[in-house]
């Protein structure tokens, strides 16, 4: 249950130990990582100086190296063999030149050692339209080259060349070229670097590494571009690193110092910070989800026990009670539930006793009211034929000797007696009819009704009838007992419409019945006064006069009684000379019939 | 009920997991002991691995904590040496140091396909030897430190210092890459230098005896090649040259102190260890070797003065302050 009181309470109880040490360890991790990224940068512009310095020193020191052998003796001076020398002398103690040339003032080369070529082998090339000889000789000042790398092994070079200025005209006069090999820096290079994962290089202005605390950096031609700025950025090992970039010049060469130190080392306390807040913020997960586990437990349970109690009682398990195990608002709470489940249970149990005791009563009542009915029937039956007998023997033997007044009196005490047994045969059949037994059945409306017409056609003969059936439903009911009801009631239209020249007479079934089907008889009779509707179904109720229509009133009430029994409603719609309707339902599933349970309703009645 | 119990079981478990994550984050890596096994072929050379040892402590490596060596000493019977190599990888071994062309070819053919990594040092020209495809990008499982390049100017040194030097005896194997490979660039240069070159092949004990002791009558000068099988007998051969007078160079400056060689211009077998030292501290960190270029080694020139004196020498000042090296 995603909105259930339990979820929600221990996502409270999650949000409220885990969100603001989440919070507290967000600042302290942004704090620390700020302070340590700073501090990082720091430190590494510090060793970025620190390497330049000492880059500077060393290519500076090369240089006063060169100015030094050109001002110990004046070299341009000396003799052919002993300018050799010393320029050989020099040369062996130099291990950063790889060759090392001196150019006359015409740019030829006077002389020229290498460190790994043959004498022979050295170039002898007037070199007076290269740089490195037009540059000091028209400037005065000391050139350096572009960085190339060595074909065959990789390593970086950079040409030095510094003029030979005449003491007395102050006048270039030569220039001594030294071919530098960068490599003397890698050492350098190697002794400055942050921690123990971070490094230290050099970046020429062609974008190429020269020099990295791992030579195999240089040597696999590694390019690189330094950053605009300092800071935390992917850095040239691949990983994101601190970078701090410084730019140095030698002449009009550019070169950069970069000095990176890995993330993971130089933000290690941060990071730390951050391991140590995870840590903490994981035990206070752990720590809140048990302790919020319990809590919940302790009052989410009781609810829930409530929760379920209340649906075994929705579904009919009145005897179902919660359990009451604490003293506090809960415990109170599932007391009273319990109470009023209680008060529920007696009331229940007292409505189910009174409405058995009140059926019982009903069912008897009704029981001694039909044997009344039936013992009385059948005992007013006995005197009855004593009086029809004797008064039958007094007009056989006095007959003749009565006078017409005393006669008179015989024929009207015949004929209420003979009213009074059809009232008692009428009494008898409907009593019977309360305990006739239904055979439920599929019965076709149609064939019946054209049979009961059939049957009362001598009723009709010499009338004019104007016979409509409409469609009629096959339903499900007892044959012979709803036969009487359409004879019942084909019989009262052909009753009520004796005073019409052209009677007419329709039966048929309302359309569009969903659970029933509802049968009309509608005639154009004499109708009747909506006023006295009610009483048209009474046992023994007439509206109208013995002499204008025969009849004892017992017809309709037996309708009623047989519709009832099929779970069914009767009414009447009607109006003085206006002719009559009446109408009878019957259920698709009558009570008793094997086909479900349908009440009947309150019904409208004559 | 069980959806709290759902979701507290869920929290505890990625609460356990981040915690595993964090512990795991403080918990550094531990050290692992990396065991390197050495292949060499000549047992003066021992040296280098001294020097690659003392690299590979500068770079926190201390023998016997963080790193192991298998070295059962030189194998300078050539015909064992695939089997030095089979030995060692039998002792599962990280990493391969091994010293000479021979050796190297040796480790090249026993980790072929098994992609082991191997560091090799005092290797003439690893391109001619097909041990890498360049020096700039090696190619394959090996890379390390080489020299050579220097072979011609070292016969330039020799008849520098020995300036009447014209017919300089070249005893080699041809077998051997390194010689032969040396003994081209050394050929231009003796034609260029205007000496002849006497060469004599080695190929077993008796030719070996043979050139070691039967100098040829006209040479006035013993050039020793980078050669395995030529080293295992520096010592008699420049006992015979030094004997008839004769001026010997080697590409290796520790042999002059060593074996009484009048000059060498070459490499320091100690410096050249521990270069090759940096190369396996970088296989060890997850470089791969192909991706390492193979480097140069440092030279530097060494005159005996010792043995000057012994074969009637004199060596100018003008050279010996051009030495890096003088045995007194």
């Amino acid at each position: 249950m995603p909105h259930s009181i339990r979820t929600r309470l221990t996502m409270a109880f999650l949000g409220l130990a885990v969100g603001p040490l989440l919070m507290v360890g967000l600042l302290l991790t942004l704090k620390a990582y700020n302070v340590q990224t700073q501090a990082a940068i720091a430190l590494q512009r510090e060793m970025a100086a620190h390497l330049a310095s000492r880059v500077q020193s060393l290519i500076q020191n090369l240089e006063n190296g060169l100015q030094m052998l050109i001002r110990i003796e004046d070299l341009r001076k000396l003799a052919p063999k002993r300018q050799q020398l010393i320029l050989s002398i020099f040369h062996s103690r130099q291990s950063a030149i790889d060759d090392l040339i001196l150019l006359d003032a015409d740019g030829r080369i006077v002389s020229h050692h290498s460190r790994l070529k043959l004498y022979q082998d050295t170039p002898r090339r007037p070199q007076k339209k290269l740089e490195s000889f037009t540059v000091p000789m028209s400037q005065g000042v000391t050139y350096f080259g572009p960085v190339r790398f060595q074909a065959l092994s990789g390593e970086p070079l950079m040409i030095m060349a510094v003029p030979i200025i005449a003491l007395d005209s102050g006048e270039p006069e030569g220039v001594l070229v030294a071919d530098v090999r960068l490599k003397e820096i890698w050492n350098l290079v190697a002794s400055i670097r942050p921690g123990q994962k971070g490094a230290s290089f050099i970046v020429d202005a062609g974008k190429r590494v020269v020099a990295h605390s791992n030579p195999s950096v240089v040597l696999r031609g590694t390019r690189y571009d330094p950053p605009a700025s300092d800071g935390v950025q992917m850095g040239l090992s691949g990983q994101k690193s601190v970078l701090v970039s410084r730019v140095i010049s030698f002449g009009t060469q550019k070169f950069y110092i970069l000095v990176e130190g890995p993330v993971s080392e130089a933000l290690a306390l941060a990071i730390h910070t951050v391991a140590m807040m995870l840590a903490i913020v994981v035990i206070a997960l752990l720590a809140a989800s048990s302790l919020g586990f319990l809590t919940v437990r302790r009052i989410v349970r009781p609810i829930e026990d409530i929760a379920e109690t209340a649906r075994a009682i929705n579904a009919g398990d009145l005897s179902c009670r919660a359990v009451v195990e604490r003293r506090d608002e809960l415990g109170v709470l599932a007391s009273a539930f319990n109470k009023m489940t209680q008060q529920l249970e007696t009331l229940i149990n007292d409505l189910e006793n009174q409405v058995a005791l009140r059926t019982a009563e009903l069912k008897a009542s009704n029981q001694e009211l039909e044997a009344f009915a039936y013992s009385v029937s059948h005992d007013l039956r006995a005197p009855l034929r004593h009086i029809d007998g004797f008064l039958g023997l007094l007009q056989k033997n006095a007959g003749t000797s009565l006078d017409e007044q005393s006669r008179h009196y015989m024929h009207t005490i015949s004929e209420a007696a003979k009213k009074m047994g059809l009232l008692i045969d009428d009494l008898l059949s409907f009593s019977r009819m309360g305990r006739h037994a239904m055979a439920f059945q599929k019965v076709d409306l149609g064939p019946l009704v054209r049979e009961v017409i059939r049957e009362l056609e001598p009723d009709a003969a010499g009338r004019n009838i104007a016979w409509r059936i409409g469609d009629l439903p096959a339903v499900r009911g007892d044959a012979a007992t709803l036969r009487m009801v359409l004879a019942n009631l084909v019989d009262n239209a052909l009753k009520f419409t004796r005073p019409r020249q052209r009677a007419q007479i329709e039966i048929a079934s309302l359309p569009g019945q969903a659970s029933e089907s509802v049968i009309f008889v509608r005639d154009n009779g004499v109708g009747f006064d909506m006023t006295y509707a009610d009483k048209l179904f009474g046992v023994f109720q007439r509206l109208h006069r013995a002499d204008e229509f025969e009849g004892t009133g017992i017809g309709l009430a037996n309708v009623r009684r047989i519709i009832a029994r099929h779970g069914g409603r009767t009414w009447a719609e009607g109006a003085p000379d206006q002719g009559a309707t009446f109408f009878f339902s019957l259920p698709h599933s009558p009570p008793g019939s094997g086909h479900g349970n349908l009440s009947s309703r309150a019904t409208p009645g004559r | 009920m069980w959806g709290i119990k759902k979701s507290t079981c869920s929290s505890i478990l990625i609460g356990a997991v981040l915690l595993g994550m964090v512990l795991a984050a403080c918990d550094n890596e531990k050290g692992k002991t990396y065991t390197v096994g050495v292949i060499n072929v000549v047992p003066a050379l021992d040296q280098t691995l001294a020097g690659f040892k003392d690299g590979m402590t500068q770079l926190g490596y201390i023998e016997g904590k963080n790193i192991r060596y298998v070295y059962h000493g030189a194998t300078t019977d050539m015909s064992k040496l695939s089997a030095t190599a089979q030995t060692l990888l039998a002792d599962k071994i990280d990493l391969i140091f091994s010293i000479t062309t021979p050796a190297t070819l040796t480790a090249k053919q026993a980790t072929d396909g098994i992609g082991l990594p191997v560091v090799f040092a005092v290797v003439t020209d690893p391109v001619g030897a097909a041990i890498v495809n360049s020096l700039q990008r090696p190619g394959a499982n090996i890379t390390g430190v080489a020299f050579g390049i220097q072979e011609a100017r070292r016969l330039e040194w020799l008849v520098r210092i020995a300036p009447n030097v014209r017919h300089i005896y070249v005893p080699f194997n041809p077998k051997d890459k390194s010689p032969v490979l040396a003994l081209k660039m050394v050929r231009k240069a003796a034609a260029k230098l205007g000496v002849k070159l006497l060469t004599r092949e080695v190929h077993d004990p008796e030719t070996l005896n043979d050139a070691v002791f039967n100098i040829p009558p006209e040479a006035d000068a013993v050039f020793l090649l980078p050669d395995s099988l030529m080293a295992t007998r520096v010592s008699d051969m420049v006992a015979t040259a030094t004997e008839r007078n004769l001026p010997t160079s080697i590409s290796n400056i520790s042999s002059a102190k060593m074996y009484d060689v009048l000059t060498a211009f070459g490499f320091d077998q100690h410096l050249y260890g521990k270069q090759a030292a940096r190369l396996a501290d970088q296989i060890f960190k997850g470089t791969r070797p192909a991706d390492l270029p193979v480097e140069i080694a440092e030279f530097y020139l060494a005159i005996n003065l010792k043995v000057a004196k012994a074969i009637g020498l004199t060596i100018s000042d003008e050279i010996l302050r051009q030495a890096d090296m003088i045995v007194r």
